[in-house]
This record gives C-alpha cells, structure tokens and sequence, in this order.
C-alpha cells in the first residue's frame, strides 16, 4: 500500500473550507418544518408558503391522490390536500423533495448507481421512524430527518475528493480496514464527521447533527438514544441490501446496541417487515423505482 | 432476452428459455435459486428472515406482498410454485448466495445467519443437497441465474463466480 495513505495531511481541513460552497437546503422547507411544529400555526399559512413552489405543491397532490389513499375524488387543491395529510406526511414529503436534488446522485467512490443513495436514505428514514414508535422515542419525525440526511457527507466527499474516494474502498478491502478507518487514513476524517459539518452548516438541530456525526461510531452512538436508533436504522437497511455502497458490511456493531433500546430479536424482525412493506409503498409513491 | 428484477421478500418462476433471473441487492437476505438440469425451468427467491414475525395489523399484507419474506414459510412456498411449473425434483439443482455480515454485533442482529440456518434447516430436512453457496463476507453481491442454462452468476467487490 503506498504511504499516501498513511500520511497525516489536511484533507478534511480543505473540505470543511469548501462546504459554505454546497448548495443550501432550501428554506423555504426550513420554514415550512417551522410551521408544522408552531402550536400557533395553520394549514392555511402553510399553504400559503408551499403554493408558490410548483415541484412540492406537484409531490403533495400525487402523494395525495395515489393509490395508497384510495380517494374516490380527485384532490386538485393544495390546502386541502395538506389538511387531509397531516403534519407526519407532511413532513416526510417536503424533506424527501428536498432532499431528492441531493441525493438522487451517483457517488462513483462509493460505488453507488443514480438513486442508490436516494433509496437508502429513504429506507433508513422508514427504518428510524419505525424504531423510534417502538422505542418509546418521543419524536419519531426527528428521526426520520436525521436518518434521510445520515450520509450527506458522502455527496461532499464526492463531490471535493471523488477520485480519492476509490482509494479507500481499496485500502478498507486489502487491508479488511473498517470503512470508517479507511476514510480517516486517507482524508483524516470520515463521512459522518462531514455530514454533520453539513447539517450544522445548515442549521439544523444538534440533536440530528450529533446522531448524524455517530452513527457509524459504536462507542458514540450507545451514549444517545437517537444516535443509537440512526445507527441500528442504518444497519437494517444495509441488511436488506438496499442502495448499498462499497463500504456496505465494513463495519463493526456495538454488541449492546440492542439492550440500549431495549428490542429483541423478535422486534427487529417485525422491524424488518414493517420496514419493507412501507418501503415498498413509499416507491410507488415516489417514483423510486 | 427478458431480465427479471427479483427484489426483497419476493419470488419469480420462469420457463421461458434464456430469461435471466437477478437480484442485485443481496446483502444480508439470501438468494435461493432452484433450477431443472433437464427442463427450462427455474427460480429466484429473495428471503430477508428466518420466519415470519407476528405482526398482528399486517401479518396478511406481509404474506401476500412479500411471499419470500421468511425462509420458513416462504420456501416451501416457493417449491411448490416451482413443481407446478414442471421442477422433476430428481433433476433439480440448488445454489445459494448472499447473507453477508459485518465484521462484528450480535447475533440477535445478525439477520443473514439467522436466515442461512433456517434454509439450511429446511434443506436438510428434505434431504436437498446444494449444488454451489456462496455466503458471508463484507459485501453486497448481484445474483444472476438463465433459465435453461446450468450454474448460477455472483458479481461482488469487482469479482465474479461461477456457482
């Protein structure tokens, strides 16, 4: 292995300087999630913020109006449409439109085709969402948003390292390296680390920020329960095989992880299930496949 | 030739010659493909768990959405699928691949050997010997299988066999 590797050099410095760079989250969907949490707020103000925008109002009348609901009348309004949602569907849909631009990309170092990462990121969401309901977890949407966005890092490091990227699936293959120690060997930081650079950059709460930042670190992620829910939604997805990377099974799981949340076998394997049936519905829905 | 797309907990049967079965998200499910080594005709299952949970609201959606969801239910399901559509089980011919894991966790989250066990298990029982397996390991894998012809393709880390 060439001594490139191992190398201390200041990658991660040079990419933390180039993410004012990336393309901000809109904010109008920063607004919107606002909204939905202001006690004082109404459907008729969120609408009057989202009708202005034609690719959302578009995904909330489709979502709306698919099979999955089976309305026997077309909803063609918007405030209607949002009114017949509720805020948990609300939500998910603006985060996925907005996240779909970032997301729907290849990531070549990673090994990953047009719209593995989107498909992956959906399925953690639908994945922590459902382990936070059973967990007693009292905000299931935080963990929905945290886990869509838990791999953002990886479209910064394609984007400002791409060609290195290649270099650490060799290094984490020839070397049977955790894919995390691989990242830190080459570029002195690893794709977590960076998304949580990026989540903070766009101001979003701490709590998302630092699951997103442990949730491949066993010794982080069992301190904190939502950082554990990332971490465990992220490591069924990976099971299921879907939108996998190269980095996919490079990494060890913290043998407590389970008692922290307090699931057993049997949980994670209704887990699965549930996860899988809502995935599926969530492709139709979306477009995914 | 038409290629089909055999995804999570699902199962496909074809007896049109020279159709490719694939799954290409196999991680820690298990492929199990089941072939005539004299007639065309073969399968692909995609199972995900060793049994099938209960789950009281949805258990009905399950069986009928995701046939291969569990090994324990959902292979001899997909046997029995395969001997209407003309399977000789004197001919018949087994190869298994996927249940990848990481490098260390719980056996409790270790879904791929709790699955491989459970094939293996019902296997054994039926005194079916595997022709070729292709299991564990720290990657995803893509499994393909053409109706007609012997052997089964696996595609991981940038290396291909031939099972």
């Amino acid at each position: 292995m060439s001594d490139d590797y191992n190398a201390p050099d200041f990658t991660l410095e040079r990419i933390f300087e180039k993410l004012v760079n990336l393309p901000t989250f809109p904010k109008v969907i920063q607004k919107a999630l606002a909204l939905l949490k202001d006690p004082n707020s109404s459907i008729a103000k969120l609408a009057e913020l989202l009708r202005y925008d034609p690719a959302i109002t578009a995904n909330i009348l489709r979502f709306t109006n698919s099979a999955h609901f089976g309305l026997a009348q077309r909803i063609t309004d918007l405030e209607t449409a949002l009114t017949f949602l509720g805020q948990q569907h609300i939500t998910e849909i603006l985060l996925a439109s907005a996240s779909l631009p970032y997301l729907n990309t290849p990531i070549a170092g990673y090994r990953m085709e047009p719209k593995d990462l989107w498909r992956h990121s959906i399925a953690t969401a639908i994945a922590a969402e459902t382990l936070a309901k059973l967990c007693s977890y009292p905000d299931p949407p935080t963990a929905f948003t945290g886990a869509l966005l838990h791999d953002i890092g990886k479209i910064a490091l394609n984007i400002f390292v791409g060609e290195r990227l290649e270099g650490i699936f060799q290094l984490a293959k020839q070397e049977k390296l955790l894919f995390t120690e691989a990242e830190w060997r080459v570029l002195g930081g690893d794709h977590a680390v960076i998304g949580a650079e990026i989540l903070q950059l766009w101001e979003f709460p701490h709590d998302i920020v630092r699951a997103v930042r442990n949730h491949h670190d066993p010794d982080l992620y069992i301190q904190d329960t939502l950082s554990a829910i990332m971490a465990l939604a992220n490591i069924l997805v990976i099971q299921m095989g879907i939108g996998l990377g190269a980095d996919a099974f490079r990494y060890n799981i913290h043998a407590e992880l389970l008692n922290k949340l307090r699931l057993t076998r049997a949980d994670i394997h209704r887990c699965v299930a549930m996860i899988l049936l809502d995935f599926n519905r969530s492709q139709d829905m979306l477009n995914l496949e | 030739m038409q290629t089909f797309s055999i995804k999570n907990g699902e199962m496909m049967v074809s007896k049109e010659p020279g159709a490719v079965l694939e799954a290409c998200s196999v991680g820690a499910n298990l492929a199990v493909c089941i072939a005539d080594a004299n007639a065309p005709v073969a399968g692909l299952a995609l199972f995900v768990l060793p049994q099938m949970p209960q789950m009281p609201n949805a258990f009905d959606e399950a069986q009928e959405r995701l046939p291969a969801l569990a090994a324990m239910s959902g292979l001899p399901l997909f046997f029995k699928r395969m001997l209407q559509e003309g399977l000789s089980m004197d001919n018949m011919k087994v190869w298994i691949a996927g249940a990848a894991c990481f490098f260390s966790g719980p056996a409790d989250l270790s879904l791929g050997s709790q699955t491989y066990t459970a094939v293996k298990k019902i296997l054994e029982a039926n005194k079916i010997k595997i022709a070729g397996e292709h299991v564990g390991g720290q990657f995803k894998r893509c499994v393909r299988l053409v109706v007609g012809q012997d052997g089964v393709q696996v595609s991981f880390d940038d290396q291909e066999v031939m099972l």
